[in-house]
């Protein structure tokens, strides 16, 4: 089982982390990209702010927590820290698994589990008051 | 007739600071906050209460936050020691 986790500066590199899995019958991906606006305000991007060193970690603890809980055979998450501008990628999720149904499964609720305990937060930088925001 | 000198009492109060991130961070003005607890053995729950009085701005928000200590998210009957990074983790959004 291949457990992949990193936070890099800025946007996400366009090739993902590599999760070559020959068992694998499913692999998906997930990205999340900037969009234009938030909260109805356009924005020049997201600043996102990190508690390091333990948002890194506790992402590798919930990818091995999914990998456990739907039979996972890897799983590769990245995340941004710092300014990503609009339209750049800012999180990526892969999962590969030997069927479909449990890869989709878990890639919902990695989400939803790391939009709740994973610490990392995100600021707008609005085009009209990029000061406001920051953090 | 002499009396026994009296010992000095020991304030039983817990100094520490808790890291703030995002909107917290934000409300409050500062990324630390130091937290007079009045216990030898403060739990999280103790402190949650401190922290409410020592920073208004958060009170709000601490009932759907929690507490890393050392980087590890605990529950609210968690003892703090001297010398533990406490950080409120609340209002997380990332991905």
């Amino acid at each position: 089982m291949m457990i992949r986790a990193q936070i890099f500066d800025g946007p996400l590199p366009d090739e993902p982390i590599t999760l070559q899995q020959p068992d694998a019958g499913a692999v998906i991906n997930f990205e999340g990209v900037v969009r234009p606006g938030e909260d109805g305000r356009d924005i020049d991007g997201l600043n996102y702010q990190t508690y390091d060193p333990m948002a890194e970690k506790t992402l590798r603890q919930l990818g091995e927590q999914t990998c456990e809980r739907f039979g996972l055979i890897g799983l590769s998450v990245e995340h941004s820290r710092g300014h990503v501008p609009v339209g750049r990628r800012s999180f990526r999720l892969r999962i590969a698994s030997a069927h479909r149904k449990q890869a989709l499964a878990a890639m919902d609720w990695f989400i939803d589990v790391m939009k709740r305990d994973v610490p990392i937060w995100k600021h707008p930088v609005f085009v009209s008051d990029p000061e406001v925001s920051k953090p | 007739m002499s009396t026994a000198p009296t010992k000095p009492e020991i304030d039983p109060v817990m100094r520490v600071t808790v890291k703030l991130f995002g909107p917290q961070s934000v409300a409050a003005c500062c990324d630390t906050v130091e937290v007079d607890i009045d216990h030898e053995s403060p739990t999280c729950d103790d402190l949650r209460r401190a922290l409410a009085t020592a920073c208004p701005a958060v009170a709000h928000t601490l009932g759907a936050s929690r507490f890393a200590v050392n980087c590890e998210l605990v529950d609210e009957m968690h003892r703090i020691d001297a010398g533990d990074e406490i950080a409120l983790i609340g209002m997380v959004s990332g991905g």
